[in-house]
């Protein structure tokens, strides 16, 4: 896994203004609006997570094998 | 002495299979103390007063057989209203369900009533166990939020009202709201108990975790409720036969190595808690040579992140009919929850559950160095603001990890509110973290006491 540092201000107001757009499209501009400070969390989220880099190769399945299937006894 | 109310699972049990007590005794003056202090803590939901007394008057019955019905013979227990109880109303916190009544108990509620555990209802949720405040007022000053979503739980074991309520924990619902109210919080690891019959929150972070008096009596719940369950397919097999409570017993539990997480952390935590960590911390460094700093791994950096896509995209598929139909009935805080989860790109969802793999593995192979990791049980005292449950960012890394975490009491602020530490250890490593937890306790020798409003004029 590579992380690419930290979101610039600029970085981090576009992807909110992207995933504004989205939520417009989803639940209208009114309800959007109501929920500004939930939808600047979670597109800082997701612009934060993009910023990861994962080999395609990298530990095939592990990524989808049972969550808890991970018991070494 | 400790108070009688405050007395754990594992005394009351004994005292009545040595016959120094009737189950029935212990169960009708839980109720009589609950029905003396819950209007003004409401950390019940509902009360199964008659199930309750039939359900001690058959311990008491099977006693005088001869026979002991479990390890929780005859204990008052509560149980979070999200899991389901046969025959007694289980609400979510929402209208919707307000007369649902589920004919079938949750795994985790058979499972304690076949160690003769008593059910005496059901304790207060936040609505779809989300982030909405709940009515429960927390018993060392309303004033201050009790923390949610496990609210009336840990309310009800630090009001004297039962020594064991079960929880569930997605980010940070058990150990959140046991440090705002003073008790133990235990959320073992993911797959250890079954889920069966527990309104989900999101499917691949919910665990069912408990409150307690002490982290015997944690550890005691852990070997009533551990175990595979075909039911929920998370779930893996038992660890051996050895019990955890047994391995807690004596005063000879070895002294542990603990890493004390420092850097965001700290950075983040309000200037009372961290003295107060400081303080236990040079305290316990008396007991020997077993502390060293303990650095993060870089994908805990992003791991909250992971925590709120992964739950947000989960809570909107599990409520996405019932949300399309009854949306009006949701709570704010609900309601947004399911809406962000409906527009959030899938591409992030996997993107997210690739990280917490990654941070798992991380954790798995940085934690063999240190028996458990230590760290404040929360960012601050509970906070003055009743329109939050506080945050759950000291918790959500672990949970998203699906490590077990057990929060433990250690003394008061200044405003006489709670605080506390939070222990995490080895994912599937139960047993090394409840002895870490239960030398903390013995070392740090904290004993709590009923909260203002739990007293009884």
């Amino acid at each position: 896994m590579r992380f690419s540092g930290d979101l610039s201000d600029e970085e981090l107001l576009k992807a909110v203004m992207q995933f504004r757009r989205g939520a417009v499209q989803a639940l209208g501009e009114e309800r959007t609006a109501e929920i500004e400070v939930a939808i600047a969390e979670a597109a800082g989220a997701v612009a934060r997570l993009s910023q990861l880099t994962f080999s395609r190769t990298d530990l095939p399945g592990f990524y989808l094998n049972d969550f808890a299937e991970s018991d070494p006894k | 002495m400790t108070q009688a109310s405050l007395a754990s699972a594992t005394v009351i049990a004994r005292e009545i299979r040595d016959g120094h007590v009737t189950a029935v005794d212990v169960v009708s003056k839980a109720l009589e103390r609950i029905s003396a202090t819950d209007d003004s803590i409401k950390a019940w939901e509902t009360l199964d007063y008659d199930g309750a007394i039939a359900q001690a008057r058959m311990a008491d019955a099977a006693l005088n057989r001869g026979e002991t019905l479990g390890p929780l013979h005859g204990v008052p227990v509560g149980v979070k209203d999200i899991i389901d109880t046969a025959g007694v109303r289980t609400s979510m916190g929402s209208p919707i369900f307000n007369d649902n009544v589920p004919a079938l108990d949750a795994a985790v509620v058979a499972r304690l009533k076949g160690a003769g555990a008593v059910v005496l209802g059901k304790t207060v949720t936040v609505q779809f166990a989300m982030s909405d405040p709940p009515r429960t007022a927390n018993p060392w000053n309303p004033k201050h939020t009790p923390g949610g979503s496990s609210s009336g739980s840990a309310v009800a074991v630090a009001s004297g009202h039962c020594p064991i309520a079960l929880g569930t924990q997605t980010a940070g619902s058990v150990n959140r709201p046991a440090a705002y109210n003073g008790v133990t919080g235990f959320k073992p690891t993911y797959g250890k108990v079954s889920r069966r019959g527990v309104f989900p929150v999101s499917w691949t972070l919910d665990t069912v975790g408990w409150m307690t008096r002490t982290v015997t009596d944690a550890a005691l719940t852990l070997d009533v409720l551990e175990g595979r369950d075909n039911a929920d397919p998370a779930t893996v097999h038992r660890n051996g036969a050895a019990s955890y409570a047994a391995a807690l017993a004596g005063e000879d539990v070895q002294v542990p190595r603990l890493g004390v997480i420092a850097g965001d952390i700290e950075r983040t935590t309000s200037t009372e808690m961290q003295a107060h960590m400081f303080e236990v911390i040079e305290y316990l460094r008396q007991g020997g040579n077993w502390v060293e700093m303990f650095d993060l791994p870089m994908s805990y950096l992003r791991i909250r992140d992971a925590g709120l896509v992964i739950q947000a995209v989960e809570v909107a598929e599990v409520h996405r009919e019932l949300f399309d139909e009854r949306s009006d009935d949701y709570a704010p805080g609900a309601r947004t929850r399911v809406e962000i989860g409906k527009t959030l790109p899938g591409s992030a969802y996997v993107q997210a559950q690739r990280l917490r793999r990654q941070f798992r593995r991380d954790m798995d192979e940085s934690m063999t160095s240190v028996d458990a990791l230590i760290m404040p049980g929360a960012v601050g005292p509970a906070p003055a603001d009743l329109s939050t449950t506080g945050d759950p960012a000291f918790y959500s890394p672990w949970t998203t990890a699906g490590l077990p975490t057990i929060s433990i009491p250690t003394g008061i602020s200044r405003d006489g509110m709670p605080l506390g530490v939070q222990l995490v250890g080895r994912g599937h490593d139960d047993m090394r973290l409840l002895k870490a937890a239960r030398w903390v306790e013995q070392r740090v020798r904290y004993q709590p006491t009923l909260p203002p409003l739990a007293h009884i004029a």
